[in-house]
């Protein structure tokens, strides 16, 4: 009798155990963005609890810039924090490896969904095959998108993206000329995301080198797409205005409501291809993702980090079957899906897909991506890199108190800088 | 404050100071020795630190980010004398009893009430190219000023706003209250030989409030160089460029964006340097005053 | 203050007319914000100055639910309250010892406490942080309780001891003769005669409270335990939020100052009048 209650108490306890709620705390710096991501990371977050009933989702909003990783680092410092957390992929999650699980033998079964681009970028030492620290939900990308209906009304062949420096530079002068304003600006962004689209195309395939140091900075190529950059600022094609915009924000919203003819903007997340044709009409926003400059090595290059923001489960949770169980939902099948229709993020699962049918522009887009992809160099680089290359950027290009040639060597400085 | 008599009053003043005591050793007087330790390691914020003796500081000296702060705060110190000038100016207008004085009195401190966080980023909206004060300066002169483009604007523009506009209010109060202090009939013997406003003010109502003056002096000194991050973190960044970092900023920058954590803790120890000096000023000051 | 007799009437003009540019450039940045907050975002991207032609309530219910500014301003309202009571007592037990007490180390116990009440918090944070995480209050409202206090309290302690010296001491001695003890004087005697001073290092301490960030970045760490100020600082998502959202977020986070500024008014004049005229 005795041996009976102790089983039937030991029973119980186990299910009693499994019964009572669970909580699973994850830290986001999307979720912020109430009129953004957070709207389908609700909806994801629903669909979980209703799928694992008694466990509770606690999505926390932490701010990116630059608390994120700060906050990451202090809750190592406690050993204790979140189940999950949200990472860039690259060289600021590397920095993370010891406090993230390998989440290898959970993901055996969706491994296979995502690029190779992406796995690469979230495993360790961004070595493919490499233990997986990150489960990827977008990819991310950069280039210039157009107004179509400004281009027509400039004189300019809507249908043609310019298709090299020269024409770039006539299609300014003339949208200028029309009283259009040539280039959007938020922040110094758009010097940033210039700049990226710009090392694609001198460097391609081998911009990996400028973290080893194989490649340098200061090439013909790179040297001449700074210098058109400064001609564009200097000359005012480049929205000045822009630059003094506390958010970039204000800038997408202010191409998006038809406050310029051109646009550096991404392809995932924010200021994409979604919004922009949600706003300015789906047959209206064109796509390029480079200058082209003459005599440069490679053309059409389209900049593209393989993965662009992922979870990751934290190594002191205690639930972590089901924190990776979480990772796996936001990152693939139904979660994918909805946060890529939700907010026009590229997903790298390639199952969720977007939907080129409704939106023209994403087919441009995925024809570029098809044709021809170069890594994005920042994430090659230390956490604050971006940092401390913004405030680079901005003497030269906002403030003008630097020189081309000091800044090149500054900005190749930067690569052995810690 | 001299005390009569030997006696003491036993153990009981201990025990009132130990909440205090115990409090500033955990969580100021330790944390600063720790970090003058830190100064000395590699390390991240969390995890293990590695001696590297004086690297932190060579590379310190030799980051031209950390000589531009010294710049930026020795910018921002000029400002001090101006925004005292001002604050004790507009505080004598308001002593004369000019009509509606309260009310200008009340909403003039409502800056400096709503805190650092607060203004910075409504300065942030408000000074923006495109911003409500640049429209009205566009109505004006036809072109913007670039307040948060123009490296030298951004600094200039924190130092006025900061040093003088939002300790203005504060500062007129303070003044006000120190100014009601001087003897009626000093003021009164200047007004009857025939004194205008200027000289009263600088021969009669300054003179006579010269230690309010010394602390109100002392006070932006301190906001300068240890309290001016909020504000700068909302408004600008640190940027453009470098152009309104701090010490303070690059303590952020580099312990907490970059993980460089003992590279930060040299930074500190400068600024600690500052702050004591300061410090030591202050005491001094008091010490005189009570003499 | 007797009526003025050192200006004219043309100099009155002058000075009326400087007063109400000061007030302007005050209250400008405000208005600012504030018609911000009743634009929608599409609104604003073409109408950025002028006041709204279509006011929307969209923004604040934003800012106050899905960015849980209504949350951080109770939490706000929680905390700083009971870290003022706690720093209230600190400050006016110290304050007293330093300033009417007799012992060996006073001199050199309050010297440390005026030099250590300068360094800035960032100087502080990262060991702050190891000695809260040390004592498992990360996350905890408690934990940023005792950081505010311990870093506030010199400044309020520093008020406290000169408002307590100038008293005289014939109080002090009166109480003695009866057979007092130092805690009967202090709680039955001394503090009550120092309500003006200890309103006045309620709403500096208040205020400084409110307004703080470093530390409550660090400790407070989830939605549910943020304050208003970290809520602020944190609105800015990957790439910034938009104006009309935050200046909504801002006119909820300055009605509490302004209300109790606006409540208050007289004791904060009283009290820095008072720290003037000691010096």
């Amino acid at each position: 009798m005795k041996k009976v209650i102790l089983g039937l108490g030991f029973v119980f306890l186990c299910t009693a155990g499994s019964l009572a709620a669970q909580t699973l705390t994850v830290w986001d710096f999307k979720y912020g963005e109430v009129t953004g991501a957070q709207v389908p990371m609700k909806q994801i977050d629903a669909l979980f609890m209703k799928a694992n009933p008694g466990v509770k989702i606690n999505h926390v909003s932490q701010p990116l810039d630059p608390q994120y990783y700060q906050i990451i680092q202090s809750a190592a410092t406690a050993n204790s924090g979140p189940d999950v957390a949200m990472f860039h992929p690259g060289a600021r999650e590397y920095g993370f490896d010891d406090i993230l699980v390998d989440l290898g033998p959970h993901i055996k079964d969706v491994k296979g969904q995502f690029t190779d681009a992406s796995l690469e970028m979230v495993s360790i030492g961004g070595k493919l095959g490499a233990p997986v620290k990150l489960l990827p939900m977008t990819m991310q990308g950069f280039g210039i998108y157009y107004n179509k209906e400004y281009f027509k009304k400039a004189g300019l062949d809507p249908e043609k993206a310019p298709k090299n420096a020269k024409d770039f530079l006539a299609a300014c002068e003339k949208l200028k000329a029309a009283g259009i304003v040539p280039i959007t600006s938020g922040q110094t962004y758009t010097v940033n995301f210039f700049l990226r689209t710009a090392v694609a195309n001198a460097y391609g395939p081998t911009v990996p080198g400028l973290a080893d140091g194989t490649q340098k900075f200061d090439t013909p190529a790179f040297r001449q797409s700074v210098q058109f950059l400064k001609d564009l600022i200097d000359k005012g094609y480049v929205e000045k205005d822009g630059f003094s915009r506390p958010y970039f924000m204000d800038g997408i919203d202010k191409f998006a409501a038809g406050g310029g003819a051109m646009f550096v903007g991404l392809l995932s997340d924010v200021g994409n291809w979604k919004i922009f044709s949600d706003k300015l009409g789906a047959k209206n926003v064109g796509y390029f993702p480079a200058v082209n400059f003459p005599g440069g090595k490679y053309q059409d290059q389209q900049v593209a980090q393989g993965a662009g923001i992922g979870y990751g489960v934290m190594k002191w949770t205690k639930n972590e079957k089901l924190a990776a169980a979480y990772v796996k939902f936001a990152t693939t099948g139904e979660g994918a899906k909805i946060y890529a229709s939700a907010t026009g993020a590229l997903s790298p699962n390639t199952a969720a897909g977007g939907d080129a049918s409704a939106y023209p522009v994403l087919k441009v887009i995925q024809g570029y991506l098809k044709s021809g992809i170069a890594k994005d160099y920042p994430p090659l680089f230390y956490n604050g890199y971006e940092d401390d290359s913004n405030r680079l950027c901005d003497q030269l290009f906002v403030t003008g108190t630097m020189t081309i040639d000091q800044f090149l060597t500054e900005y190749q400085k930067l690569v052995t800088k810690k | 404050m001299r005390h009569r008599g030997l006696e003491t009053d036993g153990i009981a003043p201990y025990l009132f100071l130990a909440p205090l005591l115990v409090l500033l050793v955990l969580f100021i007087l330790y944390p600063v020795t720790m970090n003058l330790l830190a100064s000395f390691t590699e390390w991240k914020g969390y995890g293990p630190q590695k001696w590297i003796g004086l690297s932190n500081y060579e590379k310190m000296f030799q980051d031209q980010a950390f000589w531009t702060s010294l710049l930026n705060t020795g910018i921002f110190v000029l400002y001090i004398p101006i925004g005292t000038a001002f604050t004790l100016f507009v505080a004598a207008l308001m002593r004369e009893s000019i009509a509606g004085w309260k009310t200008y009195r009340a909403i003039l401190y409502i800056p400096n009430l709503l805190g650092y966080v607060i203004m910075g980023v409504i300065f942030s909206i408000y000074l923006r190219d495109d911003g409500i004060l640049n429209a009205l300066i566009r109505w004006v002169t036809g072109a913007p000023v670039h307040f948060l483009i123009d490296p030298v604007l951004a600094v200039n523009s924190i130092g006025l706003i900061l040093v003088v506009w939002l300790h203005l209010g504060f500062g007129i109060i303070y003044f006000l209250a120190a100014m009601n202090g001087i003897e009626k009939s000093i003021y009164e013997a200047a007004i009857i030989d025939g004194a205008n406003f200027w000289k009263t003010f600088t021969n009669v109502t300054v003179p006579s409030i010269r230690f309010a003056v010394e602390f109100f002096v002392v006070f932006n000194f301190i906001e300068v160089f240890a309290r001016m991050f909020s504000f700068i973190y909302t408004l600008t960044q640190g940027g453009p460029g470098y152009s309104t970092f701090t010490l303070e900023y690059g303590i952020f920058a580099q312990g907490f964006q970059k993980f460089q954590a003992g590279y930060a803790s040299a930074w500190s120890m400068v600024l600690f340097v500052f702050c004591a000096v300061i410090s030591t000023v202050q005491i001094r000051l008091m010490q005189r005053r009570d003499a | 203050m007797k009526k003025s007799s050192v200006f004219g009437p043309g100099a009155q003009i002058t000075v009326q007319a400087l007063m109400v540019v000061l007030v302007l450039a005050s209250l400008l940045p405000l208005y600012n914000v504030v018609s911000s907050s009743f634009k929608s975002i599409d609104e604003f991207t073409v109408n950025p100055l002028w006041p709204p032609q279509k006011v929307v309530p969209d923004n604040y219910q934003y800012a106050a639910f899905s960015a849980s500014l209504l949350q951080f301003t109770v939490n706000s309202i929680v905390y700083v309250p009971a870290a003022v009571v706690f720093y209230l007592a600190v400050c006016i037990s110290a304050g007293y010892a330093f300033g009417k007490m007799r012992f060996a180390l006073r001199l050199p116990l309050f010297l440390l406490v005026l030099f250590l009440s300068i360094f800035p918090q960032l100087l502080l944070a990262t060991q702050v942080f190891k000695l809260i995480s040390g004592l498992g209050l990360t996350n905890t409202g408690l934990g940023a309780v005792l950081s505010w206090v311990a870093y506030f309290a010199p400044f309020g302690t520093y008020i406290m001891t000169t408002y307590f010296a100038e008293m005289p001491y014939e109080l002090v001695e009166a109480a003695r003769i009866d057979g007092a003890g130092p805690l009967r004087i202090l709680t039955k005697i001394m503090a009550p005669l120092a309500k003006p001073m200890t309103a006045t290092i309620a709403i500096i301490g208040f205020q400084a409270m409110w307004n703080e960030l470093p530390f409550s970045l660090l400790i407070l760490q989830t939605q549910e335990l943020r304050t208003l100020t970290v809520g602020i600082a944190m609105m800015r998502g990957e790439f910034g939020l938009r104006v009309p959202i935050l200046s909504a977020a801002l006119v909820i986070a300055m009605v509490v100052p302004l209300g109790i500024f606006l409540l208050f008014q007289r004791y904060i004049t009283l009290g820095v009048t008072a720290g003037a005229v000691k010096g």
